[in-house]
C-alpha cells in the first residue's frame, strides 16, 4: 500500500475568538472574523451563544465572506452540568448542548470541542460512578443528533482545578470507547496538558486515532514560545502521528474577555494588552513550529498521514 | 555534601494527624532519609502536639507546618470578621509550629486555598499585609520566619508569581517574611525555572520540589536540572522539601481542596525513597564547586 507523499504541513490553523471579544454582538463578530482572517489564520473558534437571540445569518455570511472556517466551542457552567446525579441539572446541561448543535448548524461549523461532558469548575468531591453514567448517557443522546447534522463533538480534558472527569488523554479515551458514538474525538489543550500529563507528545500519542483538535496554549495562557511548554516535543509527535487536525491558539486577557469569564478561568494577571500583535505573532509561530516539525521529519511518519474529514 | 536539609511533606505518608498516624509518619519519613518532616496544619484540631513532638524529637526530625486559610477564615477578604477569623488561624498555626518545635511556618498564609470567584480587591490585600506584618513581629519574638508560598490561579488570587510575592514582602516589610518557590506551581505561572529563583535570591527561604501532576519526580516533564542549577547559582542552602499527592492518601480536609482525583502511585515509602535519591542525585551534580 503506497503512503501519501505529504509535502508540507496541512493542518487548518485557528485562533480563539477570545482574543479579540468578550461578546458575539454584530460589531464583534465582524471585528473578530475580520481580524482573524487578516492575521492569517484559516479558522476561528466561536464559544456558543443562545441561537434564539444571535444573529446566525450574519455570522455565515462574514465567514464565507472572509474565507474562515469555523469551529464551536462550549464549557458547562455548574447550573448545566450533565456530570451530576441531579436530574433537573442535568437536564439544563443537555438543552445546552443541543442548543449548541443548533448553533454550529446555523453558522455552518462541523465540530463542537470544550467541555461538554462536566461543568468547567473546581469540584469539592471526586466524580461519582452514577455521575459519569449520567454524562455518558446524555452525551450518547447529543452525539446521534449532531451526528445528523454532520457535527463532531470533541471531549476537551483539563486540568484538575476545572473537572474531576477527565484529565488526561488516556481517560478521555475511556471515555469515549465507552461512549461508543464515531463522531466524538479527543481534543487536547496544550495548558491542561502542561499539567497533567508526563508531557505533550506523549498525550498525542495516547490520544492515537481519536484525536481531532488541539488547543495551543502556553503554560500561562499569554504569548506562545514565552513560557516553558516543549513546543518542539508537541509538534514532532503531530507529525509524527500523522495528524491533519486544526491547531487552535488560545489566550485570555481581561482587557478583552468578561469579568465573568475572568472569574471563572482564574485570570488574575493581564499578560497582554494587544490582540493584533498576539495574534500575528501566534499565527506564525504555529506556522514555523509546524513547518520546523515537519523537516525534522519528513518521510518518517509512524503511520499513514491521514487526512481527518 | 550538599549543605541543603530534605524534606516530606507528611501526605506521602498519611492523610490524618491521630497520634498513630504521626508516629507511622514520622518514622517512614526517617526511613527514608529525610531531615525534616512537613506538616500541613489543616488538620489542626485533631493534632496531639506533644505527642507529635515526642515523635519527631525520637526521631531527630525537623518540623516544618504549613497551611492555607479558607474561605471563612481569610485575611484577604475585605470583611473585617472573615479577616479575624483568618487571622486567629494564623496565630494558633505560628503557635502550634513553635509547639512542635519548629521554626518556619509557611503556605498561602495570606488567602484561603481554593478557587476564587473575583480578583483581589485593594482592601483585601491591605488586611493581607497589616495582618502579616503583625504575624511576622510575633514570630520574630519566638525566632522563626514565615513563608509566603507562591500558588497557582486555582489555588490563590493574591499571589501567583515569584515576582508578585515579592512585592508582597516588600509592602510587609519585615525581614522575617521570606519567599517560597513550588515547581508545581511554578510549572502554570512562571515564563520558566530559573528566573524565579535568581529574582528572589536570598530572600528565598524554602523550596517546595513537586513534579508536574504532582507524582513521581522524573515521570513528568518539568525541568529539574535547571530548577537545581539556578538553586545552586544562588547558593540557596535552606530547606527543599518533597511533596506529592495521589488519591491513595487521602486527607479528608486537603484532598479535595487540592482536587487529588488521580491515582499516581500508591506506595508511600517507596515514592519517599526515590524521592529523596532524586533530589540528593540533583544536588550533589550542582553542588556550585565549578
Amino acid at each position: 500500500m503506497s503512503r501519501p507523499e505529504q509535502q508540507a504541513p496541512v493542518n487548518p490553523v485557528g485562533i480563539h475568538a477570545g482574543v479579540w471579544v468578550g461578546d458575539w454582538s454584530p460589531a464583534s463578530a465582524e471585528y473578530a472574523i475580520r481580524e482573524s482572517a487578516q492575521a492569517g489564520f484559516d479558522l476561528i473558534e466561536i464559544p456558543v451563544r443562545d441561537p434564539r437571540t444571535t444573529d446566525l445569518p450574519l455570522t455565515r455570511r462574514l465567514l464565507a465572506e472572509h474565507g474562515l472556517d469555523a469551529v464551536v466551542s462550549l464549557a458547562l457552567g455548574a447550573d448545566f452540568d450533565i456530570n451530576t446525579e441531579d436530574a433537573t441539572v442535568s437536564a439544563r446541561g443537555e438543552q445546552l448542548l443541543e442548543d449548541a448543535v443548533t448553533f454550529a448548524r446555523e453558522i455552518g461549523a462541523t465540530y463542537i470541542g470544550g467541555v461538554l461532558y462536566s461543568k468547567m469548575a473546581k469540584y469539592s468531591s471526586p466524580a461519582t460512578t452514577a455521575s459519569r453514567d449520567n454524562s455518558l448517557a446524555v452525551l450518547r443522546r447529543v452525539a446521534a443528533q449532531a451526528d445528523d447534522h454532520g457535527i463532531r463533538l470533541g471531549m476537551e480534558y483539563v486540568n484538575r482545578y476545572e473537572s474531576n472527569l477527565l484529565n488526561t488523554a488516556v481517560q478521555t479515551v475511556d471515555f469515549i470507547r465507552e461512549l461508543g458514538a464515531d463522531n466524538v474525538l479527543l481534543h487536547i489543550d496544550t495548558f491542561h496538558a502542561n499539567l497533567e500529563e508526563a508531557d505533550q507528545a506523549s498525550a498525542v500519542r495516547d490520544a492515537g486515532d481519536l484525536l481531532g483538535y488541539i488547543h495551543a496554549a502556553e503554560n500561562h495562557r499569554g504569548y506562545l514560545g514565552s513560557g516553558s511548554i516543549d513546543w518542539s516535543n508537541l509538534f514532532r509527535q503531530l507529525v509524527l502521528s500523522g495528524y491533519t487536525g486544526p491547531i487552535t491558539f488560545e489566550s485570555f486577557s481581561s482587557d478583552v474577555v468578561t469579568q465573568e469569564t475572568a472569574d471563572d478561568i482564574g485570570l488574575w494577571r493581564n499578560l497582554w494588552n494587544d490582540p493584533a500583535d498576539l495574534a500575528r505573532s501566534a499565527n506564525l509561530f504555529l506556522r514555523s513550529n509546524l513547518d520546523v516539525a515537519f523537516r525534522a521529519h519528513a518521510g518518517a511518519s509512524a503511520r499513514p498521514l491521514v487526512s481527518t474529514p | 555534601m550538599a549543605i541543603n536539609k530534605l524534606g516530606v511533606h507528611a501526605l506521602v505518608f498519611s492523610g490524618g494527624t491521630t497520634p498513630d498516624e504521626v508516629e507511622y509518619t514520622v518514622g517512614e519519613a526517617k526511613k527514608a532519609g529525610y531531615d525534616i518532616l512537613e506538616m500541613s496544619l489543616h488538620d489542626a484540631v485533631n493534632l496531639d502536639v506533644a505527642s507529635a513532638k515526642a515523635a519527631l524529637d525520637a526521631a531527630g526530625l525537623d518540623i516544618v507546618c504549613s497551611r492555607g486559610l479558607a474561605f471563612d477564615a481569610d485575611v484577604s477578604s475585605s470583611d473585617p470578621a472573615t479577616v479575624a477569623r483568618g487571622a486567629k488561624l494564623l496565630q494558633d498555626s505560628l503557635q502550634i509550629t513553635a509547639d512542635l518545635g519548629g521554626t518556619h511556618f509557611t503556605g498561602a498564609l495570606y488567602s484561603a486555598l481554593g478557587k476564587y470567584g473575583q480578583p483581589l480587591s485593594s482592601a483585601g490585600r491591605a488586611n493581607v499585609v497589616s495582618v502579616l506584618q503583625d504575624l511576622a513581629q510575633e514570630a520574630q519574638t519566638k525566632g522563626m520566619t514565615l513563608g509566603l508560598e507562591v500558588c497557582n490561579r486555582y489555588e490563590t488570587n493574591v499571589i501567583n508569581t515569584a515576582s508578585q510575592a515579592l512585592t508582597l514582602a516588600d509592602d510587609i516589610g519585615e525581614d522575617n517574611v521570606l519567599i517560597h518557590l513550588d515547581s508545581y506551581h511554578m510549572n502554570i505561572e512562571e515564563d520558566d525555572f530559573v528566573r524565579p529563583i535568581l529574582l528572589a535570591g536570598d530572600r528565598l527561604g524554602y523550596i517546595h520540589v513537586g513534579e508536574n501532576h504532582r507524582g513521581y519526580l522524573g515521570s513528568g516533564h518539568l525541568d529539574f536540572t535547571s530548577f537545581f542549577h539556578a538553586l545552586a547559582q544562588i547558593g540557596y542552602a535552606g530547606a527543599i522539601t518533597f511533596e506529592s499527592f495521589s488519591s491513595a492518601v487521602v486527607s479528608p480536609t486537603l484532598s479535595n481542596d487540592l482536587a487529588i482525583w488521580r491515582n499516581l502511585w500508591n506506595d508511600g515509602p517507596a515514592l519517599a525513597r526515590h524521592a529523596h535519591a532524586y533530589m540528593s542525585n540533583m544536588l550533589e551534580a550542582n553542588r556550585g564547586d565549578l
